[in-house]
């Protein structure tokens, strides 16, 4: 079922980057935030959670940006927040949104130190903060449906299990 | 014997991290170096992915067509009346077109020009994804090494001058839009003052807000028009000549007062592209 969520959201991704204007406020980043929200499916084996991470981030690689390992790494840090974050805040679904947007900013924010540095691109605090807010509107929407999905699945194994 | 060994320690880890630093740089900027040809596996990686994400995408992409095809049927009677009078004036215009085709042939045969828009051979593509890293004002199209597809070559829509082909797979190639604010190559245009004099400048940016470039290098002694047609000059190999920009909209003087600055408004809506054309050349 997790293979199924990522491939379904990494796809979507790029279908829904079709119906939006280019840098709007629906910038779509679905691989990540299926990332985020499957975490409980892992059953707190972290290094499986981790492997999924850095292979949705490679595949990201070289489907959407032509990076060469760089997606994948900054998937592997978020999945790194994601664990520590889990662990703090209790597992319902405002706490999923408040995690789902630390992680978008993270993700934004090292993505864009990254191309700076690098001199890919020219430091602009509005276009880093821009690309944060535009990040938000679908990606919360699509983080509580898929929040929902993960739920039912999590509430089916536990009567599975007893 | 025990503070020296502390001291030995910093400064080891302190070289240790320099080097890390070092070396994550290193590695950044070879991982996001833009402007790399792509390796086999990366090829064929992107080849596989795109042909899952065109199957994918095709019925969202039918039923946004038939969204569109029924918004158009509305117009239908105003479409057919401004055709009936384009057709009554194409016997007309087919003459003067070969007209200039042939003072086009000799022009460039005297000035040496070696890219003009109609050595071009068109290649129509589909777009199957928008900007998905955010960052890079790129678009993925349908059409790679496979259908003459190369690096550099120029891409247009019905509207005008999008960008250039920035990465080449067999089955799919990735545009680099104008509309990047980071605009390695400077592109060389001209601008319409009078009905057969142009001045020249260079693209040197671009404004997400307003849909405009800033154009830089102009004389100050040269009035520019509001609403004046900008082309590019087909200088240098990358864009032919005569392809639409856009048009002036501001013009201002630099800080020194040497030179204009001109403000050109796109002629093409970067938020809404979906189909585009490459210029292959046509010994293609």
């Amino acid at each position: 079922m997790k293979i199924v969520i990522l491939i379904v959201s990494f796809i979507l991704e790029s279908v829904m980057s079709n119906f939006f204007p280019v840098n709007s406020f629906f910038a779509s980043l679905f691989s990540l935030t299926a990332l985020i929200v499957i975490y409980p499916l892992f059953d707190g084996d972290n290094f499986k959670y981790f492997r999924y991470a850095f292979l949705l981030g490679f595949a990201y690689d070289l489907i959407y940006t032509d990076t060469i390992i760089f997606q994948a790494f900054l998937f592997l840090i978020i999945a790194y927040l994601v664990t520590i974050l889990r662990k703090m805040l209790s597992d319902n679904l405002l706490n999923l949104v408040i995690v789902t947007l630390i992680c978008i900013a993270s993700y934004r924010t090292i993505n864009y130190f990254a191309l700076v540095i690098t001199g890919n691109l020219d430091f602009n605090l509005l276009t880093w903060i821009a690309s944060i807010y535009n990040s938000v509107i679908l990606n919360v929407i699509y983080c509580l449906i898929i929040g929902w999905v993960v739920n039912r699945i999590m509430r089916k194994k536990r009567r599975y299990r007893f | 014997m025990y503070g020296k060994k502390r001291q030995f320690d910093r400064r080891y880890l302190f070289i240790l991290a320099v080097v890390i630093v070092a070396l994550v740089l290193v590695v950044l900027s070879v991982a996001l170096k833009k402007d790399r040809n792509l390796n086999f596996f990366e090829r064929i990686a992107k080849d596989t992915g795109m042909i899952v994400l065109k199957v994918a995408y095709s019925p969202f992409n039918f039923i946004k067509n038939q969204i569109n095809e029924m918004r158009e049927k509305d117009n239908l009677y105003e479409k057919y009346e401004k055709l009936k009078e384009k057709e009554e004036q194409m016997d007309s215009l087919q003459a003067e077109n070969e007209n200039l085709q042939n003072e086009i042939n000799k022009l460039q045969g005297s000035l040496d020009l070696n890219s003009i828009l109609s050595d071009k051979v068109l290649l129509n593509a589909t777009v199957v994804n928008r900007n998905v890293g955010y960052w890079y004002d790129e678009v993925t199209i349908d059409k790679g090494s496979n259908d003459g597809v190369e690096k550099n070559m120029a891409v247009i829509t019905s509207k005008g001058l999008i960008g250039s082909i920035s990465k080449v797979s067999s089955n799919s190639s990735t545009i680099k839009l104008l509309s990047n604010e980071n605009m390695s190559n400077k592109i060389s245009v001209k601008i319409r003052v009078s009905d057969d004099q142009y001045v020249f400048g260079l693209i040197s940016g671009y404004s997400s807000k307003n849909n405009t470039y800033t154009v830089e290098g102009i004389s100050e002694n040269v009035d520019i028009a509001k609403g004046a047609d900008v082309v590019t000059t087909g200088m240098g190999d990358m864009f032919p000549s005569g392809i639409q920009v856009g048009k002036v909209t501001k013009v201002t003087t630099d800080n020194f007062d040497l030179s204009k600055v001109v403000e050109v408004e796109a002629s093409v809506d970067f938020d809404d592209i979906d189909y585009v054309t490459v210029l292959k050349r046509e010994s293609e």
